[in-house]
């Protein structure tokens, strides 16, 4: 069997096919990717022997050899008379047969395609360089710069521009938070430089509450909507240095750093004055303040020398602020005698109830929501050891307070209604009132007055029998207010009336509670310490020693500024900048301020 | 001195910098305004001022060193500006922030800043380690030069190409068995593909390495002729220098974009950090 192959073979990426014509001999011409095949096809995909050309009868026919057969179209057959016009491909090559010719029983036609240089260097496909692989550098910059600058600036400043401004000119008379301010949008938020303080939350949202304009620092006006009352630090009349009229309020109040309020906490700040008072204020009284450890003036007390009585029977204290010096205290003249020292002797008072140890909180109680202790008061604190019990011939009766003009009408009516009775004697041997304080009440036993017997007397009886009445009665007061009742706790003196009538006064009293008014003193924080600590109480035998610590009894604590030096010593940890009794800061305001609260309070009943 | 680390060594702009970042730090303790130390103060406006400077600055600086193919020297001087008045802007700008972060544009801004120069300081360190390494990879492949000018990755990759050529050769004399093994090293040789791949640099998956075993394996159970031994010998051989060729190009696909991912993150958001920083100064005085 001859066969003419003839080979045409395409160029990659040209049109030219060349041509070459060889002829082979042979029973069996074998085809494969094998050198020592026949037809030799430099191809892997193609197999050793892949198939073989024989002449079976009927023509030319390929016939596979290995398994993976001939492809026809798109059917595998292992066997193809190639006589029909068949094309068969293995791998990239493709053969078909035509009728015989010089001298050659067949002619077997091969198309060669081009080698397929991506499938066979799969490498060269793979991305090696990053730029391959990422999106570019100046697309991702513009991704992500319209993104930020998209949601962070134009979309809320688009908002801010195109919506109503608030109003300058408003006063918050009422409630907490301003109610003209716009809804602030919702990436607005992200403009706020931190977080606002606790003490500003309700309008923490609403930018424009506070910027109302534009790149515009932040005007007082703003401040002044809701803080129209706020008052001076100095009497700018007799300090005009001090004014701060034309100060912002922003300037010492920061607001976006978090914390309580925008208060400046640091002593630094009231230092820049106070450390050398006189060079902004030459007739200021005082004195010379850099820091609480290290140059505050002693304390300056509050010390009551004196009560004037009113007419009506109110109490004024003559107070003195004298600088307290431990070692050389004032003198305190609340008109009262109270030794604490005997109150609070180890082993306890007798009492009626027995011995009992007290204890300060017995009658020192912490006012509730209130810094200071609760007043002392008598039928509260005192009463119940001092029981102002008068008891005379069977009748007890509890003695009011504070009302000398009663206790005397309530002795004299006692023994002038038993000198009626005829039970005077019996009345006046029963009266040591001095008892009654130190036995225990006992409760009278109805019927068992056995011993009073009635009798009718004369006109003339009756009257010597009140003259008698009269006689125990003055003997009682003087034992009453002299020295049994009134006298324990109080100075007392007699006087005779208009009439020429012994008349009994206590002097008033009055204790301070507030010993130090320029400072804001709070008793809950020191809790953890015994009251003795500072207060030295148990040594005290008079009502007129100063209990109060000096000031070095608390430096002892509050070393310095600073969070690191021991408890706070801020100044404003005990004093306000923004004095209450000083004039507003801003008059008009203020003034415009009152105005319309009193006209709103006004129109308050016409709307109900 | 070496070429790549010559950045460094800039003894002018380390001191500026030096120089800047105490002025800062000094500027900042000293300064004890009312409310507390943040940007709206005098030396926050201040150090707020020198930190957009040096934004605007260095990137001026960064696009020219690279536009700019001037003399060698001089664009070291300019990379060394760079690198560190961006290191000393960490300073300027943290100070500027006062510590005070929030869920802000303002903190955003920051954000993008420490990102930038961080990326800035990723890609310091790799231009001061990798060209060595990526050198030395390369050159210990080399067995011999065929052209005196090709780069030493082009001889590898001549290389390589000569490797598959000889074993699809030798396929001609080999049985059907060795077809899949070698097939699959000629046609599943990968070297790079996704961000990942490049970026790993891993050979644990290489068809050729486990072509090599397969064909090993092969070798020892068959019995074979002495004309297909000779050339098993060779493609044993051939396979076992491809499979240590593409490992280093592997690496060296690595190397490269190790030198180079720090760029996707330092030019893009530098854009934006300048975009971010202008809003921050607008909005800041918008509302005062």
């Amino acid at each position: 069997m001859k066969v003419l192959l003839v080979t045409l073979r395409k160029r990659a990426g040209s049109e030219d096919v060349s041509r070459r014509e060889t002829m082979l001999e042979g029973d069996q011409i074998r085809i494969g990717r094998g050198v020592a095949m026949e037809i030799n096809l430099p191809d892997i995909d193609v197999d050793f022997h892949h198939a073989s050309l024989q002449n079976l009868g009927a023509g030319l026919s390929m016939v596979a050899v290995s398994d993976s057969g001939l492809r026809v179209g798109k059917r595998s057959q292992p066997q193809v008379q190639m006589g029909g016009g068949e094309e068969v491909q293995i791998g990239r090559y493709k053969f078909r047969s035509e009728a015989g010719r010089d001298g050659a029983d067949f002619v077997l036609i091969m198309e060669e395609a081009p080698e397929e240089a991506k499938k066979r260097r799969s490498r060269a496909g793979s991305k090696r360089r990053l730029a391959e692989v990422l999106p570019s550098r100046r697309m991702l910059g513009w991704v992500i710069s319209l993104a930020v600058v998209g949601l962070f600036f134009a979309w809320p400043m688009s908002d801010v521009l195109t919506r109503e401004a608030a109003n300058d000119d408003i006063f918050v008379v009422d409630g907490m938070a301003r109610t003209d301010v716009p809804e602030p949008t919702v990436m607005e938020i992200a403009w706020s430089s931190g977080p606002i303080s606790e003490s500003h939350a309700m309008i923490q949202d609403d930018c424009a509450a506070c910027h109302l304009r534009p790149f515009e620092m932040t005007t007082n006006n703003a401040c002044l909507a809701c803080h129209a009352t706020s008052t001076n630090h100095a009497d700018i009349e007799k300090h005009p240095a001090v004014s701060l009229e034309n100060t912002r309020c922003a300037s010492c109040h920061k607001e976006h750093n978090g914390g309580l309020a925008p208060v400046d906490t640091a002593s630094t700040a009231c230092a820049t004055c106070h450390s050398d008072i006189k060079s902004v204020s030459a007739e200021s009284q005082l004195g010379n303040i850099s820091g609480f450890a290290t140059d505050h003036t002693p304390f300056k007390l509050a010390v009551i020398v004196g009560v004037d009585q009113g007419a009506d029977g109110s109490l004024t204290p003559q107070v003195e602020r004298v600088p307290f010096d431990p070692k050389n205290p004032p003198l305190e003249g609340s008109g009262l005698k109270f030794p604490h020292a005997k109150h609070l002797q180890e082993g306890g008072m007798k009492t009626a109830d027995g011995q009992v140890q007290l204890q300060c909180a017995d009658c020192h109680v912490q006012e509730p929501g209130g810094k200071l202790m609760r007043p002392i008061k008598f039928d509260r604190d005192c009463s119940g050891c001092h029981e102002m019990l008068f008891n005379a011939g069977g009748l007890e009766r509890l003695l009011p307070h504070a009302q000398e003009d009663e206790v005397a009408r309530i002795v004299n009516d006692h023994f002038i209604a038993a000198a009626l009775d005829g039970t005077l004697d019996a009345s006046v041997q029963a009266a040591p009132v001095a008892a009654a304080v130190k036995t225990k009440r006992k409760r009278r036993i109805a019927g068992q007055n056995t011993n009073r017997t009635r009798q009718s007397l004369s006109s003339d009886q009756r009257g010597q029998a009140i003259k008698a009445a009269q006689n125990f009665a003055v003997q009682q007061m003087d034992v009453i207010f002299g020295s049994r009742l009134c006298g324990t706790c109080h100075e007392v003196r007699k006087n005779k009336d208009a009439e020429g009538v012994d008349r009994w006064r206590v002097e008033p009293a009055l204790l301070q509670r507030h010993w130090m008014p320029r400072a804001k003193f709070d008793h809950d924080p020191h809790r953890v310490m015994d009251c003795t600590n500072c207060h030295n109480a148990p040594v005290s035998k008079a009502s007129s020693d100063v209990l109060m610590p000096g000031i070095e009894t608390c430096q002892s604590c509050h070393q310095g500024e600073g969070e690191l030096d021991g408890a706070r010593s801020e100044c404003v940890d005990c004093h306000e900048y923004h004095i209450p009794t000083r004039t507003p800061m801003s008059p008009e305001h203020a003034e415009i301020f009152e105005a319309r609260a009193s006209a709103r309070q006004r129109s308050k009943p016409a709307q109900q | 001195m070496n070429l790549q680390r010559g950045f460094l060594d800039n003894r002018s702009w380390f001191l500026i910098a030096v120089l800047i970042s105490i002025l800062a730090l000094v500027a900042y303790v000293v300064h004890s305004p009312i409310g507390g130390r943040d940007g709206s103060t005098a030396v926050g406006y201040g150090l707020g001022g020198v930190s957009a400077f040096l934004v605007l600055y260095l990137s001026i600086l960064g696009i020219r060193k690279r536009r700019f193919r001037s003399s060698t020297g001089l664009r070291r001087n300019a990379v060394s500006a760079h690198v560190y008045l961006g290191l000393a802007l960490i300073f300027t700008a943290t100070l500027h922030t006062g510590f005070e972060f929030s869920w802000s544009m303002h903190t955003l801004g920051y954000v993008l800043l420490l990102l930038v120069i961080g990326s800035g300081i990723f890609g310091i360190s790799m231009y001061a380690s990798l060209p060595d390494t990526i050198s030395r990879n390369l050159s210990e492949q080399i067995v011999e030069k065929k052209r005196f000018d090709a780069s030493n990755l082009e001889q590898l990759e001549t290389d390589m190409e000569d490797i598959d050529q000889r074993l699809e050769r030798a396929m001609g004399f080999l049985p059907d068995v060795f077809r899949p093994p070698v097939q699959a090293s000629l046609e599943k040789t990968k070297i790079g593909g996704g961000l990942f791949s490049i970026l790993s640099g891993s050979s644990k998956r290489c068809a050729t390495s486990k072509a090599l075993v397969e064909v090993r394996d092969l070798i020892d159970r068959g019995h074979f002729s002495d004309e297909e031994r000779r050339r098993l010998v060779d493609v044993n051989m051939d396979l076992a220098r491809k499979r240590e060729i593409a490992a280093a190009l592997r690496r060296d696909g690595r190397y490269r974009a190790l030198l180079q991912i720090w760029l996707w993150f330092h030019v893009p958001l530098t854009s934006a950090l300048i975009l971010a920083l202008i809003a921050h100064v607008i909005v800041v005085f918008f509302y005062w």
